[in-house]
């Protein structure tokens, strides 16, 4: 293989970079609206697609390979991470802000620096982990809070494929640039083209945020939803099909009614589903969508954990809370709780309706038991995905059964197609790199808070790791829904974000960029 | 459904096990003889044992030869028999809280896995010859294993065996028994004379004056449970009783309880060229050394013991310890800081070498599913490349690999799940324990090491969790010690079937 053609790559993610700037229009006109932090988003917009330019000269005719692919797609993350991150700092400098820029202090600007980039990095990969200590029309302008969702919006279906739905240039090797960047063990192709296929998942995707917006605005007018005005309609639009989550209410979903609450369950849950079906079942092809053993295997989950859930509140596993009211014995908001906690967590969208902190121990271990699963493959969710613990577990018990009959070959079969050896095993490591890989962070977190004095309990560090590489965003106790990832130390963010970075990428394209990458054979 | 499983023979042979377990009974009978104690117990016990063993041996005569299956399920049962029979000494002395049966068995189950969990909270209340059975059964345990290891698993492809340094392998499962007779012959003679070298190692320091309270008692009873890397003492305050002399002297039967005894075997007949070609004794020494660094250079700088000396020892001792699963302790770590605990709860996760007494996941496995994850980033960049996963120099076949992702899997999420019910438990009996507790509770009796941190900790016990979760530590640590899977397949109906 050629040596690593890392100007492509970089030329590459320099029109990545240029086209972000372009999106930056969306909270430009939310600011001329609002009358406040125009210069702010003119001159990040400019910055940007300045850097963006300068990037893509480095090489004028960009050819891309497989491991270039890899870089491209990695990198781009990494970069929409940084981009992403000018306008908090901008927008905050010299305010209350916690990613707002700080010169005070070396301290201080190294802080505010990690702070933006976590918030950054945290929204592109639709994580929802915040370290905004006051979530405020006060502290943070009507269009900085926008950019927060649209960051979301544009992580959710991918950034890649995105242009390669709208850049004929990139769309060369895009079936390499796709798989890296897809969600799940292996990408459906809709349409001969890939650019085609691009283009037909983010039309299902936009098409159902205008039906969220839609709808959500509708129940305003309608006189359902009080706090449910225009802006909140859309900025809720570009959080929930990403299974993003970030909320400009700092009390997430809490702050609308109850008629709002329900009608967000059925977008997050959809969110959770392999966008190609979608596709085929708009054609027509309904079997595709409810005749899919991985779609099934989600509303099974769904239904199995929810119902669960349902039950230990009503029957008392939570307090009366401030934040998501009395659910023992109260029917209603028992199934409301359960259903929307576990529509938010178990596909890693990472809203709360409801301060879960705060619940007992059988109902957070519930909670917790969700966010190991994760939504489809092809979905906008994150976490080890549903197909894979399906295979997974299909696997263990084809081992079992290989054990009491040695001599028997048995495949294992998914909907009645056989999966081949190669990719039980690039599934059953993935697992097992992900469970290594959060342990590992959890028990650095722990430890790293502990040397600065937080101190934080072994749930909380699991929580924080496990949202951060699951992409799901709010942990339990002090990082849960409404508390922060501020008190982290800088390290620990760091770490953080790196693990939000590789958990959307899906760990390998990362990990195989730093040890084989740098391989020069 | 038809049974398809023959369970006259499985039934049978456990039954000789029990049999023969009732001659163990005599040596801490002979204890309590010697100390004037009572003998009741241990005799009853005797009693139990043989009569247990002759009816199951007359009940299933008439069984076949012994397969596969039928092994899977003895070996199952076989743990589980000496467990109750081995709790039948702690009930009938009804001496402290080991008179209650769920704690009684829980010590006997902790003791035959190698754990070395244990619910006693006055160690005073108990006779000496209890005491030393609760040491003889873990060094049976040790002993079972590793003949179950080397002999049976190797031949059946579970429990890492495929990955296991052995003589010869043989496709034919069903006679099994020729070569199970002669490998454990080989590995009985082995474990004996390590036992014996310790204990007149640990009693020669006394004799000399360096160890006073290592007394031959002592000595025998810490040869038991350290060469079984197993972790009972007869001393309430575990090693931290013994001079530093005592604490560095113990940290090699540790070591070596955890080598492969193949290449133990081996070395003895002077072939020093498989243990220097053993990639898994060179990750395993790695990794004692790199932990024990780290261990020392945490409790230096945080400056948690008074010199230098008692840091190292302190720090290597511990490591040593629960990265072998042994569960000694020198000292009460839960003191230590967070990260030099988070350490140490780290090392609860790797284990020894396959073929030797150690329980937890073990290095060959982490070592195979490395290269493994090595390789498969390989491919990712090469997709048309073939690259096998080589081990010591040979190529590991990719059923194989599959089992190691799957069986470190399986321990994970069992192992989580664990915890998790410990901590749901507790919060439903109001026991008050956090959520690390929670964790290296689980850990330790799961992954058959001992103790954990908090009220679980080294000096202290496990008495004070529920009795739901005491008996389902008792289950976790049976279907830990003996390589899970041949305890899951018994649940799945293909396995009683054809």
């Amino acid at each position: 293989m050629a040596r690593l053609d890392w100007r492509s790559s970089v030329s590459l993610v320099g029109t990545v970079i240029k086209y972000l700037a372009v999106t930056m229009v969306v909270p430009l006109v939310v600011a001329v609206v609002y009358g406040n932090d125009i210069a702010v988003f003119g001159t990040s917009a400019v910055v940007v697609a300045t850097v963006g330019f300068a990037l893509e000269r480095i090489e004028p005719d960009p050819d891309i390979g497989a491991k270039e692919a890899l870089l491209l797609v990695s990198f781009a993350w990494l970069a929409a991470g940084v981009v992403g991150a000018i306008p908090y700092l901008l927008a905050g400098y010299g305010t209350e802000s916690t990613v707002g820029l700080s010169l005070s202090s070396p301290t201080a600007l190294a802080e505010s620096v990690v702070n933006a980039l976590f918030e950054s990095t945290s929204g592109f990969t639709t994580t929802g982990a915040t370290v905004l200590g006051d979530i405020s029309f006060e502290t943070h302008s009507h269009a900085v809070l926008m950019w927060r969702q649209l960051t979301q919006w544009l992580g959710g279906m991918g950034i890649i494929v995105l242009m390669i739905a709208i850049l004929p240039e990139i769309a060369v090797n895009g079936a390499q640039l796709m798989k890296s960047e897809a969600p799940g063990p292996e990408l459906q192709k809709l349409t001969p083209r890939i650019v085609e296929t691009a283009r037909a998942l983010w039309l299902v995707y936009f098409g159902f945020t205008v039906a969220l917006v839609a709808l959500l605005y509708g129940l305003h007018i309608a006189g359902y939803a009080d706090e449910m005005n225009f802006y909140n309609a859309v900025a809720h639009g570009f959080s929930t099909l990403p299974t993003g989550g970030f909320s400009p209410q700092a009390d997430s979903i809490a702050a609308f009614s109850a008629a709002v609450q329900w009608v967000i369950i059925p977008f997050m849950v959809v969110a959770g589903v392999n966008f190609a079906l979608f596709w085929k079942f708009f054609r027509g092809e309904f079997d595709a969508l409810f005749g899919d053993i991985e779609f099934r295997a989600y509303a099974g989950a769904l239904a199995v954990v929810a119902a669960v859930l349902g039950i230990l509140l009503y029957r008392g596993a939570a307090p009366a809370l401030e934040i998501g009211g009395t659910t023992e014995g109260v029917a209603e908001n028992a199934a409301r709780q359960a259903a929307f906690q576990i529509g938010s967590l178990l596909n890693s969208t990472g809203y709360a309706t409801s301060n879960f902190s705060e619940w007992g121990t059988s109902a957070q271990m519930v909670l917790l038991f969700a966010m190991f699963i994760g939504g489809s493959a092809g979905s906008t969710g994150g976490g080890i995905k549903i197909v894979r613990w399906i295979v997974v577990l299909k696997t263990l018990r084809r081992e079992l059964y290989t054990t009491a009959h040695p001599d028997v070959v048995k495949p294992v079969r998914l909907g009645g197609n056989v999966v081949d050896e190669d990719a039980v095993r690039g599934i059953m490591s993935f697992t097992l790199l992900y469970l290594v890989i959060l342990g590992v962070s959890a028990v650095f977190i722990a430890v790293d808070s502990a040397r600065i004095g937080y101190d934080l309990s072994a749930l909380e560090s699991l929580s924080a790791a496990l949202a951060a590489i699951g992409n799901i965003g709010p942990g339990f106790g002090a990082l849960g829904p409404f508390g922060s990832y501020l008190d982290l130390s800088n390290l620990s963010k760091l770490v953080m974000v790196f693990l939000m970075w590789i958990g959307r990428l899906e760990i390998v394209p990362v990990l195989t960029l730093l040890v084989e990458g740098l391989n020069g054979d | 459904m038809r049974v398809d499983v023959d369970l006259r023979a499985a039934l049978a042979l456990v039954g000789t096990v029990l049999k023969y377990l009732s001659v163990a009974f005599l040596l801490p009978a002979g204890v309590a003889v010697y100390y004037g104690e009572s003998v009741v117990p241990l005799v009853t016990a005797a009693f139990v044992s043989a009569l247990v063993g002759l009816g199951l041996e007359v009940l299933c005569r008439g069984g076949g030869d012994l397969g596969g299956r039928e092994a899977f399920l003895t070996v199952a049962l076989s743990w589980l028999g000496v467990a109750l029979v081995g709790a039948v000494p702690f009930i009938v002395a009804g001496e402290g809280v080991l008179a209650q049966p769920v704690n009684a068995v829980f010590e006997a189950m902790s003791g035959i896995t190698t754990t070395g969990a244990t619910v006693i909270e006055d160690f005073d209340a108990h006779s000496r010859s209890v005491l030393m059975w609760r040491q003889l059964i873990q060094w049976l345990g040790g002993l079972g294993i590793l003949v179950v290891a080397t002999a049976i698993f190797s031949e059946l492809s579970v429990g890492g065996a495929q990955l296991m340094e052995t003589e010869t392998q043989t496709q034919n499962v069903n006679k099994l028994t020729p070569r199970i007779e002669e490998t454990a012959r080989i590995i009985v003679r082995l474990y004996l004379a390590i036992t014996v070298a310790q204990t007149a190692f640990l009693y020669s320091l006394n004799a000399v004056g360096l160890a006073p309270r290592m007394t031959l008692y002592n000595s025998v009873a810490h040869a038991f449970t350290s060469v079984s890397t197993s972790g009972f003492s007869p001393e309430p305050r575990s090693i931290e009783a013994f001079a530093p002399v005592v604490q560095w002297a113990m940290v090699p039967g540790m070591f070596v309880g955890a080598t492969s005894f193949i290449l133990i075997y081996y070395l003895t007949r002077g072939d020093v060229s498989r243990l220097r070609g053993s990639e898994e004794f060179r990750f395993y020494a790695l990794a004692l050394s790199v932990f024990s660094a780290t261990a020392a250079g945490l409790l230096v700088l945080d400056g948690t013991h008074a010199t230098v000396e008692e840091n190292v020892r302190h720090a290597v001792f511990n490591v040593v310890s629960m990265l072998t699963t042994t569960g000694y302790a020198s000292t009460d770590f839960n003191a230590w800081s967070s990260a030099a605990k988070h350490l140490l709860f780290v090392c609860m996760f790797f284990g020894g070498m396959a073929g030797s007494t150690t329980c937890s996941i073990k290095m060959v496995r982490w070592l195979v599913v490395a290269k493994a994850f090595r390789r498969d980033l390989f491919n990712a960049v090469h997709p048309d490349a073939i690259r096998p996963v080589r081990l010591s120099g040979s190529v590991v076949d990719e059923e194989t690999v599959r089992d190691t992702y799957a069986f470190v899997l399986v321990s994970l999420v069992l192992f989580f799940a664990f915890a998790v019910f410990v901590a749901v438990d507790s919060e439903r009996a109001s026991v008050a324990i956090d959520e690390f507790e929670a964790l290296s509770a689980a850990a330790a009796t799961f992954f058959n090491i001992g103790p954990a941190f908090g009220e679980a900790g080294p000096m202290g016990g496990y008495g004070g969790f529920s009795e739901a979760t005491r008996l389902g530590m008792v289950i976790m640590m049976w279907v830990g010690r003996i390589e899970i899977i041949p305890v899951l397949v018994l649940l799945t109906p293909t396995y009683w079937g054809r």
